[in-house]
Order: C-alpha cells, then structure tokens, then sequence
C-alpha cells in the first residue's frame, strides 16, 4: 500500500491524466453506451445486436454527423470555467462561442451574442 | 483526427492506453499490430480511402527494404534500389502534391488545355513518404535493421503520434525500440507532461494567435501597417505554437508507449542568424534534407564555391516546394537560400561580439518574420499587397480600431505568446534544480499542479471552440 501511495504521488501527473480522460470517456461514451443496452434490452436481445450496434454507432458518428461531446452539463462547466478564463484575463469578445455565433460583452457588464457571426 | 479533439482526446487515446497496456500488454507482437490497427483508424477517421495509398508505400518501402540490405555490398543494384525508392515515393507525392499545380501552370504558360484532374492531397503525405523512404536508405545505409516482418515497417511508417504532422522520424531512430522498447511509469509521466504542455500551446496559444492572424491577413479592404504587423506577428507565434505543440504531442504520445523520437525544435525565435534559425526549427526536416540531399551532394566540403552554392540551392528549393504546390512556398524557400549563401560565404552567424547581438536578433526576426508573410499569404499578389500594408503604402492613419481591438483583446495572449516563445521554462528549472531539496520539492508540485489546472482550462477552450486548424496538415 505503502509503495503504491508513493508510485502514485510520483506520478501524480499520469494518475490524474488517466482517470481524467477517462471520467471524460465515460461522460462522452455513456449515452451512446446506454442507448445500444436499451436497443438490446428492447430487441430480441441477441448477442449478435451487441456487436453490431457499437459498429453503426462508429459508422453514425464518423459520416452520420453525431456529435460526439461531452454531455451538456459537463460541457456547461467548461463554457463556465471558459467565461472565466475570457473575464479574468480581460477579453470583451469571446471567438467562436459556436459555430454561428459570437459573444460580446456589453458596456453594462451583460454577455450578448451576435447572431449571425462577425466578420470584417 | 486531431490531437486536439474531444474524441481523440476521450475516446481514441483511452481506447489505445486500455488496450496497450491491460489487454496486450504480454506480447510485443500483439502491442504492435494493436498500435498499427488503431494508426490506421486515427488516419482513415479523416478521409478512410487514403489508408489504401498509406499501405501502398508501406508495403513497397517493405519490398524494397529487402534488396536494399541484400544488396549492400553490390553498389550497382543497391543504387537501383534506391532510385527505384526514390522514383516511388516522389512520384507518389508528386500525383496526389503537385500534378495539378504543373498542369495547370503547363496549361497557363503555354496556352494548353490539358485536362486537370480533381485529386485531393492525402493529410500527412510529405511526412510518411519521407519517413517510408528514410526506412529504405537506412536499410542500405546499416544504420537500421532490415525488417522482415512488414507489420513493423507499417507500425513504423504509420503509428499515430508523428503520423500526419511530424516529427518526421527517421528509421534508425526508432529501429530498435519497433520490437525491443521498454515502457516505464516515469517515461509514461514525461510523456503526459509533453503531452499537455503541447495540448497548451495548441490550443491556447496557436488557436488565439490564429484569430488575429485570420483577421489580418483575410480582410478584404486595406488594413492599417499597425494591424499588418500586428497580423504578422500573430502568424509568427501562431505557426510556432501549433506546428511545435504538434511535435510535443506527437513525442509526448510516443513517450507514452516507449518511443522515443528526437526533439524538433529549440526555441527558434531567440536566434541570431538564420543559419541558426533553421538549426532550431523544424529540426527533423533539417536533418533529414541534409543527411539524404545535401551531404550526398557533397555539403559544404566541396572544391568550389560555385559547387556549395549548387548544393544549397537544391536543399532550399525542395524545403520549398516540400511545404505545398505553390509559388509563395518557392519563393519562401528561396528567400532562405539567398540569404543562407549570403550568411554562409559571408561568415556573418560567426561574428560575435556584445554589441552585435541585438543587431542579430533584430536582423533574423525581422527576416523570419517577412518570410512567415510569404508563407501565409494566399499568392504572391497577396503577400505584396501585404508587404505595402506593413510598410505604410496603403494610406490611411498608421494605428486602426482594428489593431487596438485585436491587441486589447488578445494582450494576455501575445504576452504569453513571446513569453514562452523564450526558454524560460528551462531557465526557471535550472535554477530550481540548484536550489534545495525543499524549494525543488514545492516547485515540483506547484508545476505539477499548475499544468493540470491548465489543462483543464484548455479543455474548456477546446470545448468551446470551433476554430482548430492544424497548418502543417496540409503538408
């Protein structure tokens, strides 16, 4: 235990990284993963739906157009921590808030988004 | 896929690290093919139909690996082997790179119509047709074991981290660690920490420093000479941060799975001579011109002058057109070539002297930076026009709104940029590492603490932006 607590504390950096990209994973993938166990739950429940539903979910995200983010709430916090970021180090305009968009600030402190977005 | 993509980033690499290191972690062999599988998903993700050109010129650089150890000692077929290594892989660049940029200046030139056909440029063929071509000429060379396995050269020529944007690593770098590397805990931690200081740099740092370069050098009306500069720098630090954040991923990501690949820049912006310069940027491209093109030709120990010039001009003008089918690239390349004879018979990199160094520094900037201009601009038209907007040709007042905008909101950003464009960090360790135990230890944590939390600031930015280009794709 001992020399497990002190392989952890020296590689703090990887320990952190790992279970970082990984709780990311999970939070990426557990839609998906949940709407293919409900698929087979609610099918003939065949192994043979197992397989192949995580194939047409690859082949959906590659030329489907399925988004394959974070889910909202955590996708909330970064935007959160990025506002952050943007406020403490002095922006007033924050680049590509979304695809369409832009987000200024306003004299009176207020965030508003430019809709469509700014070009010269 | 990029680096630099959520679903790199929580799917791909957690996909890979699981498999690598829990599900085939008893067998090198099944390690490889593992990697080599996951290598070619990571480039079919972008356009899948290419992975067939990607296994072409590896099963043909395999092939021509085995006369070319057999032949070693026969100079005759193992010069065959060579051009017909060498007809391969620039022919093969040439149809997906360059055919349509001659044909149709054959056609302009001319007056011809020859037809022009649609190819798309596969991402990343100049590095894995350079990487697949080193693998034959270190075979001949003895400077790396011939494989008889073809999985190993694919795993060589194809493995994700240096892939589709450098380093371009050559075949005896890595020639022993493709069946015997030794992946350790520590090597994995400086792995991740390249890792995140590369995912940084791209994503905070190239991607702002893009925005203001986009918006300069893409305005359509004329733009002030304080906003031309402003763009110029921009693109400066831009093309750094994303081109050597790439390099730091890419070694980072090796370290992770016991590669380890040769640095591939050094600070470039402090030097004092472009000679210098170029001995800090993009260092595995330097090295890979002059040990396969350059030092055959005979390099600089050569009986005439005339003989040296020669031989600079054939390295600066494939650095060129290495770059993309495009005159703005040629010109780039020749610019440094001028200026490289210039330095080199003049013997200007070797005049030292105190007084002499900001003069230097000033010199090499201002040269790199007009050279970044060339680079950036769509044709040279456009890097003229740019060139009159920097030095005050277009009219109008030397400070814009647009200049005090774009630096107003990007001030933080530009400060960083030029600040870790510097070797501070390197400074700061040193002097760290002569301190004690005690103030080493809390530095050690502070950094360790400090680059996480960065981290996850720059998953923020990545989350939150839509603007991610990677420059050196397209080469």
């Amino acid at each position: 235990m001992k020399r497990l607590l002190k392989t952890v504390k020296n590689n703090f950096l990887s320990v952190f990284f790992i279970v970082y990209i990984a709780v990311g994973m999970v939070s990426v993938c557990k839609p998906q993963a949940l709407n293919i166990i409900d698929g087979f739950l609610q099918s003939d429940r065949s192994l043979s739906y197992l397989i192949k539903a995580p194939v047409l979910k690859l082949l959906d995200i590659r030329y489907g157009g399925v988004n394959l983010e974070p889910d909202i709430k955590l996708k909330a916090f970064y935007i959160h921590l990025n506002r952050l970021i943007q406020r403490v180090i002095g922006n007033d305009y924050i680049y590509d808030a979304g695809p369409k968009n832009d987000v200024v600030r306003l004299n009176n402190g207020y965030l508003t988004t430019c809709l469509p977005k700014l070009t010269d | 896929m990029l680096f630099s993509s959520t679903v790199f980033l929580f799917a791909f690499l957690p996909v890979v690290i699981f498999g690598y290191y829990v599900i085939f972690r008893k067998s090198r062999l099944l390690q490889n093919i593992f990697l080599l599988i996951m290598s070619l998903i990571f480039y079919a993700w972008g356009e899948p139909k290419f992975v067939l050109v990607m296994m072409l010129s590896i099963i043909v650089n395999w092939a021509l690996g085995l006369p070319a150890a057999k032949y070693r000692d026969n100079k005759v077929r193992a010069r065959a082997v060579i051009a017909a290594a060498a007809v391969f892989n620039i022919g093969l660049m040439f149809i997906f790179k360059y055919l349509i940029f001659t044909l149709e200046n054959i056609n302009s030139v001319f007056g011809l119509q020859i037809p022009v056909p649609q190819i798309t440029l596969p991402i990343g063929i100049s590095f894995f047709t350079f990487q697949a071509f080193s693998y034959v000429i270190d075979v001949y060379r003895n400077d790396g074991e011939m494989q008889k396995n073809p999985l190993n050269v694919g795993l060589y020529i194809s493995f994700f981290p240096q892939l589709i944007a450098g380093p371009i690593v050559r075949y005896q770098t890595v020639a022993n660690e493709i069946k015997n590397r030794k992946e350790t805990l520590s090597d994995f931690t400086t792995g991740v920490e390249r890792f995140i200081v590369g995912f940084l740099k791209k994503v905070m740092l190239a991607n702002t420093m893009a925005v203001v370069a986009d918006a300069a050098f893409d305005a359509k009306d004329a733009i002030s000479p304080s906003f031309a500069w402003l763009g110029a720098l921009a693109y400066t630090f831009q093309i750094f941060f994303d081109f050597a954040g790439y390099s730091d991923m890419g070694i980072g990501l090796g370290r992770m799975f016991g590669f380890h690949f040769l640095e591939n820049f050094d600070y470039p912006y402090i030097s004092k001579s472009i000679t210098e310069f170029w001995r800090r940027w993009h260092i595995s491209l330097g090295t890979w011109f002059r040990d396969y093109v350059y030092f055959p030709l005979g390099g600089s120990r050569v009986n005439s002058k005339a003989r040296l010039v020669f031989n600079l001009f054939v390295v600066w003008f494939l650095t060129g057109v290495w770059h993309g089918a495009n005159w703005t690239f040629l010109v780039w390349g020749l610019m440094y070539f001028v200026i490289l004879t210039v330095e080199k018979l003049s013997g200007i990199p070797k005049k030292e002297g105190r007084l002499l160094i900001i003069p230097k520094y000033i010199y090499t900037m201002l040269l790199v930076i007009f050279g970044w201009v060339i680079f950036r601009a769509e044709s040279l038209g456009a890097a003229g026009e740019y060139f009159k907007a920097m030095f005050g040709f277009n009219g109008g007042t030397f400070i814009s709104d647009d200049t005090v905008f774009y630096l107003k909101n990007n001030l933080v950003m530009f400060v960083a940029s030029a600040v870790f464009s510097l070797p501070v960090a390197p400074l700061l360790r040193k002097k760290l590492m002569s301190a004690g135990e005690r103030t080493r230890r809390a530095a050690d944590a502070a950094y360790t603490a400090a680059l996480l939390l960065m981290f996850v600031v720059a998953v923020s930015y990545m989350i939150k932006g839509t603007y991610n280009p990677f420059i050196y794709f397209n080469f």
